[in-house]
C-alpha cells in the first residue's frame, strides 16, 4: 500500500534536517576530536536509516548503511582519514540528498548507485583495519552525551527564555500605538521559537510503525503479529519526536533480536507466530510507553561477554545486575552483534532512545524473562499543557489575568497580604476595584480587581519555571497572565 | 556566445581560469581548499548560467594543474551537475573532466562524482 504523499514530504524535509545535521557534526569531527558531535553523527545516520527503510526510501537506506560503514572505520581510526575518504563522506551526505528527493521506487535517471556502492567499498577496503579495535572510551562508563531531538531550539534555552517572554508579553500588552505593533511583533517571534508546539500522540502515528514491523518480520522470516493499545493524548511536538524515535527503534529491535524463527519458537514450545505488543498512554504527568515481546529475551550472559570484550573491566561487569547491564546495552555503541547488519548491530538504536528521551527527562528501562521476552518501558515527564483557575480583570493591567484553581477564591480573611499587581509589575495603578481574597494552605492573598473573578481554562502558550513570577496562557483566544501569587 | 563575461577568479595558492567560446574550458589550478569553497561554488553558479545563455553543448573542465581540493570545494562540481540535472534535456550539457595522469586523488574523486549523473560527466583518459 502507498504511503500518504504527507508522510513522504515528511520524510524529505526530516531528512534533509538530518542530513545537515550529518554534516555540521561531521565537519565537526574532522576538525577536532569531539564525542558529542560523533555520537551525533552516529544517531543521526542510524536514525535515517530505519526512517528511510519505513518509509519505502531504499536507496537512501542503502547509502546510509554504507555511510555507517564509512563513520564507523573513521571512528576507528580516532577520524584521522584521508581527504579522499572526507571528500567520500560528503558526497555520500550529497547521493542521500539526492536520492531522498526522488519518489521512492522511481527510475534514478543518470544516477550509478551501484558505481557509487563500489567507489565507497574501495575506500572502506583501503582504509578499513585488519582488525578493527574499539576506540577507547575514557573509562568503562562514559557519561553519555547528549544531544537534543530536532527542535526549534534546545530546551535549556527555552527554560531561560520563558521568563523573558513574559516580560516580552507584558510590554506588548501594555503598549499602545506603534509601539504597541513592533512589541506585538518581538513577542510574537519569541512565542514562536519557545512557545509550546502541541501535537496528538495515538494510534494514528502507529499505522507507518506496523507496517514497518510486519515488513521487518517478513524480510527477517520471521512471523510477527503487532497489537497497539496507545491511548490518544494531547502532548508536545518534543516528546511526540521522542515517542516516534523510540517506537521505531525499540520495535524494530524487537522483531530483529528479541522474535525467534518459527522454527527455533516451535522447538522451544511456543507458537511460530511472535507478538509484538506496544502500549501506554498518559499515566499521572508521564506519558509511559510499553513495549512488550514474547521472544527470546535478552541475553544477559552476551551482553556481559561483549562489555568486556569492548573493554570494560571483567570484575565491574560481573558485579552488574540486570537493571546495570541493560544500561550498558543503552550505552553508545554498545551492541551484542559483532557484525553490522542493514537492520541494526551497531549499538546506535538504544542509545538514540535513551538520548532522546533522556533529553526530555525520561528514562528508558527493561524487564527480560530468559526465553520468554522482553518489556521496554519508556517513561517521559509530559508538561501540563492547560490550567484551571480564576480570571481577574485588575485595574492597571491590560490583559486579564488568571489565578491558578489550586489557590481557593476565599471571604476576607482576618490576615493577608494585600498585593497592587500592577505596582509589582511596574505599571500605574488608577485604583479602584475591590479585594479579592486567594488562600492556598497558609497562605492567603489578596488582589484588586475591577469585578467577581470566572472559573476559565488557559491553555499554556510559554512555560516558565515555578519560580517565575507568571507565564502567558491562553483563553480562548485572548491571552492572559498567569500570576503564581505564591511568587509575589 | 551570449556577450556576457565569466571572471575566473585568482587566490592566494588556487587559480581558476574560465574561457568562453566555442569549446569552454574551466582550467584549475592550484590548492583549493576550504576557503576557496566558497567563491569557487559562486564561479560554478555564474559559468553554469553563461554555459546555459550560450546553449553550450559541452565544458571541459582542466584539472591537470590543480594539485588538492578540499571535499567543500568538490562539492561545488556535485552542486553544479545538480544544476545541470534541473535543466530540461535539451538544454543539458555535458561536463568533461580532464584530470592529471600524475595526480592520483583525481580520477577516483572523479570515478564518485560521475555516479551522481553518469549522462552528463565524461572523463578523459
Amino acid at each position: 500500500m502507498a504511503l500518504p504523499e504527507t508522510l513522504v514530504n515528511q520524510f524529505r524535509i526530516v531528512a534533509q534536517e538530518r542530513l545537515e545535521r550529518i554534516e555540521a557534526a561531521w565537519a565537526t569531527v574532522m576538525s577536532g576530536l569531539d564525542d558529542e558531535a560523533a555520537n551525533t553523527l552516529q544517531r543521526e545516520v542510524h536514525t535515517l536509516k530505519g526512517e528511510s527503510r519505513m518509509l519505502g526510501f531504499v536507496d537512501v537506506n542503502t547509502v546510509c548503511h554504507k555511510l555507517e560503514d564509512l563513520l564507523e572505520v573513521a571512528r576507528v581510526r580516532g577520524y584521522a582519514v584521508s581527504e579522499d575518504f572526507d571528500l567520500t563522506v560528503n558526497m555520500a551526505l550529497r547521493f542521500m540528498t539526492m536520492l531522498a528527493r526522488k519518489k521512492a521506487g522511481s527510475q534514478l535517471g543518470g544516477i550509478d548507485l551501484p558505481g557509487f556502492i563500489r567507489q565507497i567499498d574501495q575506500i572502506l577496503l583501503e582504509t578499513r583495519p585488519e582488525t578493527p579495535t574499539p576506540r577507547a572510551r575514557s573509562g568503562s562508563y562514559q557519561p553519555l552525551t547528549r544531544t537534543a531531538p530536532p527542535t526549534r531550539v534546545p530546551g535549556f534555552v527555552r527554560a531561560r527564555l520563558g521568563g523573558v517572554a513574559l516580560d516580552a508579553f507584558l510590554e506588548y500588552a501594555m503598549a499602545s500605538g506603534v509601539r504597541r505593533d513592533r512589541l506585538r511583533t518581538s513577542w510574537h517571534e519569541l512565542r514562536d521559537l519557545i512557545g509550546l508546539q502541541r501535537a496528538v500522540v495515538g494510534p494514528a502515528q502507529l499505522v507507518k510503525l506496523k507496517s514497518n514491523v510486519l515488513a521487518l518480520a517478513k524480510e527477517l522470516g520471521k512471523q510477527v503479529e503487532v497489537t497497539f493499545a496507545l491511548a490518544s493524548a494531547e502532548v508536545t511536538t518534543e516528546v511526540l519526536a521522542a515517542i516516534d524515535l523510540a517506537t521505531l527503534h525499540l520495535a524494530r529491535n524487537a522483531v530483529d533480536h528479541g522474535i525467534e524463527s518459527p522454527a527455533h519458537r516451535l522447538a522451544a514450545g511456543k507458537l511460530p507466530t511472535g507478538r509484538v505488543a506496544l502500549r501506554g498512554g498518559i499515566r499521572g504527568d508521564r506519558l509511559v510507553l510499553e513495549l512488550e515481546d514474547d521472544g527470546g529475551g535478552i541475553q544477559f550472559e552476551r551482553v556481559r561477554a561483549r562489555a568486556i570484550e569492548l573493554g570494560m573491566s571483567r570484575d565491574a561487569v560481573l558485579g552488574l545486575d540486570r537493571d546495570k547491564l541493560v544500561e550498558v546495552l543503552c550505552q553508545p555503541g554498545f551492541s551484542t552483534r559483532t557484525e553490522a547488519t542493514d537492520v541494526s548491530g551497531r549499538g546506535v538504536g538504544l542509545d538514540a532512545v535513551r538520548a532522546a528521551v533522556g533529553e526530555l527527562g525520561g528514562s528508558i528501562s527493561a524487564s527480560s524473562s530468559d526465553g520468554a521476552g522482553t518489556v521496554w518501558t519508556v517513561s517521559i515527564p509530559v508538561p501540563r499543557l492547560s490550567v484551571h483557575g480564576h480570571v481577574l480583570r485588575v485595574p492597571g493591567l491590560a490583559p486579564p489575568v488568571m489565578i491558578e484553581s489550586s489557590w481557593q477564591l476565599v471571604d476576607a480573611p482576618p490576615a493577608g497580604r494585600a498585593i497592587d499587581l500592577a505596582s509589582v509589575l511596574g505599571f500605574a495603578n488608577p485604583g479602584g476595584g475591590a479585594i479579592a481574597w486567594f488562600a492556598r494552605g497558609d497562605d492567603c492573598v489578596g488582589i484588586a480587581c475591577e469585578r467577581g473573578s470566572t472559573a476559565a481554562l488557559g491553555r499554556r502558550v510559554v512555560i516558565t519555571a515555578p519560580s517565575a513570577l507568571g507565564e502567558v496562557v491562553l483563553l480562548d483566544s485572548v491571552e492572559a497572565l498567569l500570576v503564581r501569587p505564591e511568587r509575589l | 556566445m551570449s556577450g556576457r563575461v565569466v571572471h575566473g577568479l585568482r587566490e592566494p595558492g588556487f587559480a581558476a581560469d574560465v574561457r568562453l567560446g566555442d569549446a569552454p574550458v574551466l582550467a584549475l589550478s592550484g590548492n583549493a581548499d576550504i576557503a576557496a569553497a566558497a567563491t569557487f561554488g559562486a564561479l560554478i553558479a555564474e559559468l553554469h548560467a553563461e554555459l546555459v545563455a550560450s546553449a553550450a553543448r559541452e565544458i571541459v573542465v582542466d584539472l591537470t594543474q590543480l594539485e588538492f581540493m578540499s571535499a567543500s570545494a568538490f562539492n561545488a562540481f556535485v552542486a553544479w551537475l545538480g544544476l545541470v540535472q534541473e535543466l530540461p534535456p535539451e538544454r543539458r550539457y555535458h561536463v568533461r573532466f580532464r584530470p592529471s595522469d600524475k595526480i592520483l586523488w583525481q580520477k577516483r574523486s572523479l570515478r564518485t562524482l560521475s555516479c551522481f549523473a553518469t549522462d552528463l560527466v565524461e572523463i578523459e583518459g
